[in-house]
């Protein structure tokens, strides 16, 4: 009895003890992060029985427990990493915002000075001062964009080494969760250490700080250790075990961190899986915001330093010479270099050279790509952007260098040793705003001319008006390089000269020579000007294309053979034979739309033009020439000369004084321009006392008589230069040629004077079944038969016939086509054929003598074509071609430059396009650079100012949106911390209370001892 | 709900840091007067903010071209004033001209005062900008305008350029106008040409061609439109028709190159008759120098004072010359009313470009204060609102530090003793 009130009261005081203590352990780590508050379990000690009951032994401290919810643990753990992530996010956004939008280190005003100063200089463009400030400003403008992206790189290099500082981080907490787990599992076999709740509570502590860096989920094991996971299952801390993390340098781009963790030997990269936390927040922040500003503050400086440059690639400086570069070349040989990264992993030896050159700034955007190689030699490639979609996939060829262009950009293999598994990383625009720079140009460089003024001749009568001539580029876009107008440096290429021969036609001359204006390639002449309006004079690109009718029968002189002697009043027959004309466009998907029409035998230029014209997309007009010389011996037969039915050598003394006799080429010339029919018909005659040029400018066919003594009264026409390829053959049976086995002709070419005759023997081998086979050959066994090629061409018509022709055209030409000598096998008869220009190109008519006879002849036009862009024109006309020959090709006349003339013009006025040589006071380049800040350059969405503002705004936006995110997620955190500080937090008042409970406990408990010594005192004083 | 004690302690803290972070941004507003001050503040109005501003800088811009422009315009406008009223003076001497009692003497002394004028005429012709550009040269502004190439003959040396400037997004106007509209392109009173020496001509020093005059307006207008070019031959070429080497030349019409008069032999100043036209060519030309008479039908107001005083000088008493002497100060009159006529229109138009810049300006000026009070409502605190927030921020700081140094000393064991 005595026994058990000893022993109960020393129970009481045990547990009391043990709930002191641990009150007092509560109390003294009210403030220790991560505790959590411990609480005694206190049970009733057994009881046992007796007479009277059981009769309870006491109590008994069976366990310190800690007061926690895992669940609220969690929560804590987890808001943690959502919140850290945001809030790291959040301050560098910040950062980032306040650094692109501020007044002192923002790009805007900076722009706008620059625009400023350039507005200045245009109003003054010879002013030095005015432009070096637009070179200061220009300076500024780089430097600021250097300075933005130097900042920004450092940033992306600080985050790097935050990286790897919280890489190590992670790794020490690791290996701190490690050792508490192994403390724990060896305390739990132990019952001699202390009881593991601090190990727990540290170990959560460290749960919750690594959560902040990075996002981890947390296992328990049975035996007390706890796992640790990244996000998809990637083990950090498995027991003991650590997994060590690090930051290095990135695979694919050496100069982005990636993390990776050690997976048995290797190092595996998880950077994809490391979210939340410090270390989400801080890859979020790169990867989505920082890296695309950085690209598209690139984009932005390389268009303006390409816009710029172009701009003033077309103008002219101070000094009269076409502008050099302002900024640096976007394309110098080092920036192409940099902008790819090649990844670690592709197969050594590392000797692939890529370079990127951008070629297109219209079509740039600020993506980057990436470009894998797949497969055996050859290996195809992929290119893919940054969302995945494949904008490009191919074939290498093996032959260096390879151009793959997409997007603006231009991906030149260049060398070395590229194969399947090949990996690249193009980044076109991220160094953009590092590398731009000012070339180091004066300022009487800066171009602020354009190099075209139009003049006005003194003498024009009409009011016609010139505008300025509107540039439209001087350089070629697809080459860079100048256009050949603005190839030679103070002058134009050639410099033009507008004559309009009357009213309503001009042509356009080259202006080379002021004495001695000639014909443009391809002539632009005799072009249809409608007065009143505005009319386009040169074409404004390169659609246009322009041709005059080349055929044999365009334009000449007629045979000897076909002068007709005939009663006077008979008109000869023109050269042209019938011809059939196919005007077609390709219509885009792959059909095209064909438009044909007839010429037929016989038509003037004029009637043919007329017919052309009814078709689409091309414009026809027509002239014809002549010159010619009259001899009249002045006795016997009267000489006479009529053109168009007019006799020209009527007297008409009254108008064009006495006649003379003998004819004088003046009489005729004046007679011509005195008659109103014929300057109906646009007939127009220049004598110089020699030689009498008439023309018609609207192409009607010119039919001369000549009347007079045979021989000694004559008259001399040239037209101009004869066309080539005259001698033609056909041969009507092809079949025969191609007969299989060995077959032989016989070619007899009657060249030179005298026309001896040279045949050769031509032999013919084998049959073809593809006829351009067949032509190959027999061109091939010609060219070896005479020798050398180019002597006679061998073709096939469209009706299946195969012609030879020959290019000599002197009238003793002959061609003849025969079977071998003595036999025909292949039934070719003696095909002839004749050339027929007289030689030199002058054709002498004599007078056809007594007897009221004439001889007749006609003279037709040739036709000037415009064709509409896309559209082509073809000649089915058979042998040596009619107006048109099979070879007529038409040719663009873009100049470079516009021009445009309204009004109404009188015949005789010009106007002249010439070089603008000390053109001080034009500004009007300067005009384009300041059209440049309304033009949308920049990846042909938006003006410079705009993309600013846009990058800025969408920093701001999403600096706005992850503050608000942020800020909730604090209060969500708040929350969880708050409950679980409610659930395990101390609570200083409870401990106080809870001290004097157990304090009085214990004096209760000491009291029950001290009556029971008491008792056994009592007990012993009995036996005394 | 249990409250722990480190949760007292920590959200009251907490919740002061956050009131005195409040504060400061408060306090940041008002001292800088905007209430944007990171556009993640407002991104939407931020952006709005960085528009306006620059279409403010814009305008102001174009405000300092209007202004440059306008000073160009009425330095223009007061030099053909200038020339106007010289114009009206030399009229008022082609009338006293015309008086048929004048003999050669009172004629010379007429000249004499005419060629001042025509002196003066050239200067205000080729007068400078206050940058030192010629006004009147269209694109070659150091490239003086009106050059006498010899024997008061003279040429246009400038360009028909026409600088524009934009003086706001859609309105650009011309800064300057070319001699060639202006005082060159003056319709004649009469068909007439003018003459000149082919750049190609390579006599050093070069021989010119007088200003030449119509002396048979009658055989001129059957004669018109050709042009004539004078070429300088051989000496040789003389010997063909027995005469002795010697310069000479042939004239010959342009357009068809025929021979009108074959070597006429040279001598220096003396005059070229032909078709009604007269000229002199002084100096020694070479073999293939070219000298162009070119018709036209409009006379530059140089030339008509010139000729005036060539008449003066030169035409004597006869029939024929007093004849020719009527119909030129009668021509000379209609001329130099056109040229008046000519400079009239220019100044009327830069009086339409002076309205236009001023109305432009004031539009500018308008848009400018609207564009600065929305920029105002937007980016600028209000200063009432803001110091009364601040107040009671404050008063709310205040508070909270008082209540928790309150709360903090609330604690049993205070009471233990």
């Amino acid at each position: 009895m005595t026994n058990s009130l000893l022993s109960i009261g020393r129970t009481g005081l045990q547990t009391s003890q043990s709930q002191l203590n641990t009150t007092g352990n509560n109390i003294t780590n009210a403030t220790t992060p991560g505790y959590s508050r411990q609480r005694v379990d206190v049970v009733s000690a057994d009881s046992f029985q007796t007479a009277a009951g059981f009769i309870g032994t006491g109590s008994r401290a069976i366990d310190i427990e800690r007061v926690v919810n895992k669940f609220v643990t969690e929560q804590v753990r987890i808001s943690g990493s959502t919140f850290n992530q945001l809030d790291q996010y959040a301050t560098k956004l910040s950062n980032l915002d306040n650094l692109l939008a501020n007044q002192s280190s923002g790009l805007s005003t900076v722009l706008n000075n620059f625009y400023s100063a350039l507005s200045v200089a245009s109003d003054d463009p010879a002013s030095l001062p005015a432009r070096e400030s637009v070179l200061a400003q220009a300076r500024i403008l780089a430097e600021r964009f250097n300075t933005l992206d130097g900042t920004m790189d450092a940033i992306s290099k600080g985050i790097n080494d935050e990286l790897s500082a919280i890489t190590q981080q992670i790794n020490s907490l690791s290996s701190g969760i490690a050792e508490l787990n192994t403390r724990i599992v060896e305390s739990a076999v132990s019952t001699n250490v202390q009881s593991p709740n601090s190990l727990f509570d540290q170990r959560d502590e460290l749960m919750r700080q690594l959560s902040e860096l990075v996002n981890v989920s947390v296992v328990d094991e049975s035996n007390g250790s706890a796992n640790v996971f990244f996000g998809n299952g990637q083990s950090l801390v498995v027991g003991d075990t650590t997994y060590k993390v690090s930051a290095v340098q990135g695979e694919q781009d050496p100069s982005r961190f990636d993390i990776t963790i050690k997976d048995g030997a290797s190092n595996k990269i998880i950077t994809e899986d490391v979210t939340g936390g410090k270390a989400g927040g801080l890859l979020k922040y790169r990867d989505d915001v920082l890296d695309p500003a950085i690209a598209q503050l690139g984009q932005l400086a390389i268009t303006i330093a390409d816009s710029v440059n172009e701009v003033q690639k077309g103008g002219l400086d101070l000094k009269g010479h076409y502008g050099s570069e302002i900024f640096s070349d976007i394309n110098s040989r080092a920036s192409t270099l940099d902008r790819v990264a090649y990844s670690n992993s592709n197969e050594l030896p590392a000797d692939r050279v890529i370079s990127v050159e951008i070629t297109d700034t219209s079509q740039l955007t600020s993506d980057s790509y990436e470009m894998r190689l797949s497969g055996g030699a050859p290996s195809v490639f992929e290119i893919l952007d940054s969302n995945g979609t494949i904008v490009k996939t191919g074939g290498l060829d093996g032959v260096f260098p390879q151009e793959i262009e997409f997007n603006g950009v231009k991906v030149n293999l260049e060398s070395g040793n590229f194969s399947g598994g090949d990996r690249f990383l193009i980044k076109p625009t991220h160094n953009g705003a590092r590398d731009i720079g000012l070339t180091g140009v004066k300022a009487d460089t800066l171009a602020f001319a354009q190099p075209i003024v139009t003049a006005t001749s003194a003498g024009n009568t009409g009011n016609g008006t010139v505008s300025r001539g509107e540039l439209v580029s001087a350089i070629d876009p697809a080459t860079g390089q100048r256009l050949p107008t603005f190839k030679d440096e103070g002058k134009l290429s050639p410099p033009l000269i507008i004559k309009f021969t009357s009213a309503t036609t001009y042509d356009v001359l080259d202006n080379s020579d002021p004495s001695n204006p000639k014909s443009l390639v391809p002539p632009l002449e005799n072009l249809k000007f409608t007065p009143g309006v505005s009319n386009q004079i040169l074409p404004g690109n390169e659609g246009q294309t322009f041709m005059v009718s080349d055929g044999f029968n365009s334009g000449r002189v007629p045979s000897p053979s076909e002068v007709i002697t005939a009663p006077i009043g008979t008109v000869a027959n023109n050269a042209a034979v019938e011809e059939k004309i196919t005007i077609s466009k390709p219509l885009g998907n792959g059909t095209v739309d064909t438009q044909t029409l007839i010429i037929p035998a016989g038509y003037s230029a004029q009637e043919a033009a007329a017919l052309l014209n009814e078709a689409q997309g091309i414009s026809a007009t027509a002239a014809s020439y002549t010159e010619l010389k009259v001899n009249d011996d002045g006795a016997g037969e009267t000489f006479e000369l009529y053109l168009n039915g007019k006799q020209l050598t009527l007297d008409q003394s009254n108008l064009l004084g006495a006649l003379p006799s003998p004819m004088t080429n003046d009489y005729i010339a004046n007679a011509i321009n005195a008659d109103g029919n014929l300057q109906a018909q646009g007939i127009v005659a220049i004598s110089d006392g020699k030689t009498v040029k008439i023309t018609s400018n609207l192409g009607v066919d010119l039919e001369f008589q000549v009347q007079g003594d045979s021989a000694t009264d004559y008259v001399e026409f040239k037209g101009k230069d004869p066309a080539s390829a005259l001698g033609t053959v056909n041969i009507n049976n092809p079949v025969n040629l191609n007969a299989g086995g060995s077959n032989s002709f016989q070619l007899d070419l009657f060249d030179g004077p005298g026309g001896v005759s040279h045949p050769r023997t031509v032999e013919v081998e084998g049959s073809f079944s593809d006829p351009k086979l067949l032509i190959e050959h027999v061109q091939g066994q010609v060219d070896a038969a005479f020798g050398e090629s180019g002597k006679i061409t061998v073709a096939q018509n469209e009706d299946g016939t195969i012609r030879f022709d020959t290019n000599d055209f002197g009238i003793e030409t002959k061609l003849r086509v025969t079977g071998p000598l003595g036999s025909d096998p292949l039934g070719l008869g003696a095909a002839v054929a004749q050339g027929t220009l007289p030689a030199g190109g002058i054709l002498r008519v004599d007078g056809a003598g007594a007897g009221g006879n004439v001889k007749a002849l006609t003279i037709n036009g040739d036709i000037s074509v415009t064709l509409e862009a896309d559209y082509e024109l073809e000649s089915a006309a058979s042998s040596q071609g009619n107006y048109f020959s099979h070879n007529s090709s038409a040719s663009s006349a873009f100049m470079g430059y516009g021009l445009s003339i309204s009004g109404n013009p009188d015949k005789g006025d010009a106007f002249m396009v010439n070089f603008n040589s000390d053109g001080t006071s034009d500004n009007r380049n300067a005009q384009a650079f300041l059209n440049l800040s309304t033009e949308q350059t920049v990846g042909g969405k938006a003006n410079f100012q705009k993309a600013y503002s846009q990058i800025v705004e969408a920093v701001a936006t999403e600096t706005f949106e992850v503050k608000s995110s942020r800020d909730a997620s604090k209060v969500v955190l708040d929350q969880a911390i708050t409950q679980r500080n409610s659930i395990s937090g101390v609570n200083l008042d409870e401990e106080a209370a809870n001290l004097i409970r157990f304090e009085q406990i214990y004096s209760a408990s000491s009291q029950v001892i001290n009556i029971s010594r008491q008792l056994f005192d009592t007990i012993l004083g009995v036996f005394r | 709900m249990r409250i722990s004690s480190i949760q007292t302690f920590t959200s009251g803290v907490t919740k002061i840091v956050d009131l005195t972070s409040q504060v400061g941004k408060t306090q940041s507003q008002i001292s800088s007067g905007t209430r944007i001050l990171q556009p993640s503040d407002d991104p939407v109005n931020a952006a709005k903010v960085l528009d306006l501003k620059q279409e403010l800088e814009s305008r102001a811009q174009y405000v300092k071209d209007i202004n440059l422009l306008e000073n160009r315009a009425k330095l223009e406008e007061a030099t053909l004033k200038s020339v106007n009223e010289s114009l009206i003076r030399v009229r008022e001497l082609t009338t006293q001209a015309g008086n048929g009692a004048l003999n050669l003497s009172d004629r010379q002394a007429i000249s004499a005062e005419v060629k001042q004028r025509l002196a003066e005429l050239k200067d205000l012709m080729n007068t400078k900008d206050t940058s030192g550009e010629y006004l009147f040269s269209g694109y070659k502004g150091k490239t003086e305008p009106f050059v006498d190439t010899g024997n008061n003959n003279f040429t246009f040396a400038g360009d028909e350029g026409q600088r524009r400037i934009k003086i706001s997004n859609t309105v650009s106007l011309a800064a300057s106008d070319s001699g060639k509209g202006l005082f060159i392109d003056v319709p004649s009173a009469q068909k007439t040409f003018r003459t000149l020496a082919s750049d190609t001509n390579t006599a050093v020093p070069p021989a010119n061609v007088s200003v030449g005059l119509v002396t048979d307006q009658a055989a001129y207008d059957e004669f018109y439109p050709e042009d004539i070019i004078i070429e300088f031959q051989q000496p040789s070429e003389m010997l063909a028709v027995g005469l002795p080497a010697t310069p000479n030349f042939n004239i010959v019409s342009k357009s068809d190159g025929r021979i009108l008069k074959e070597n006429q032999p040279f001598v220096s100043g003396r005059p070229i008759e032909i078709n009604g036209m007269q000229v002199q060519i002084e100096g020694s030309p070479n073999t293939g120098d070219t000298f162009l008479m070119e018709s036209s039908e409009t006379q530059g107001l140089l030339t008509t004072v010139s000729r005036l005083v060539a008449g003066l000088e030169r035409l004597g008493t006869s029939d024929v010359e007093s004849e020719a002497y009527t119909q030129l100060i009668s021509d000379t009159l209609t001329n130099l009313r056109s040229a008046e006529d000519n400079v009239l229109e220019t100044r009327a138009e830069i009086g339409a470009r002076l309205n236009t810049m001023e109305s432009t300006r004031n539009l500018h000026e308008n848009l400018t204060l609207v564009s600065k009070e929305l920029l105002s409502s937007i980016q600028d605190i209000d200063f009432a609102e803001a110091s009364s927030r601040l107040s009671f921020e404050s008063f709310v700081l205040q508070a909270a530090q008082q209540s928790y140094v309150k709360i903090a000393s609330l604690s049993l064991f205070n009471s233990l003793r």
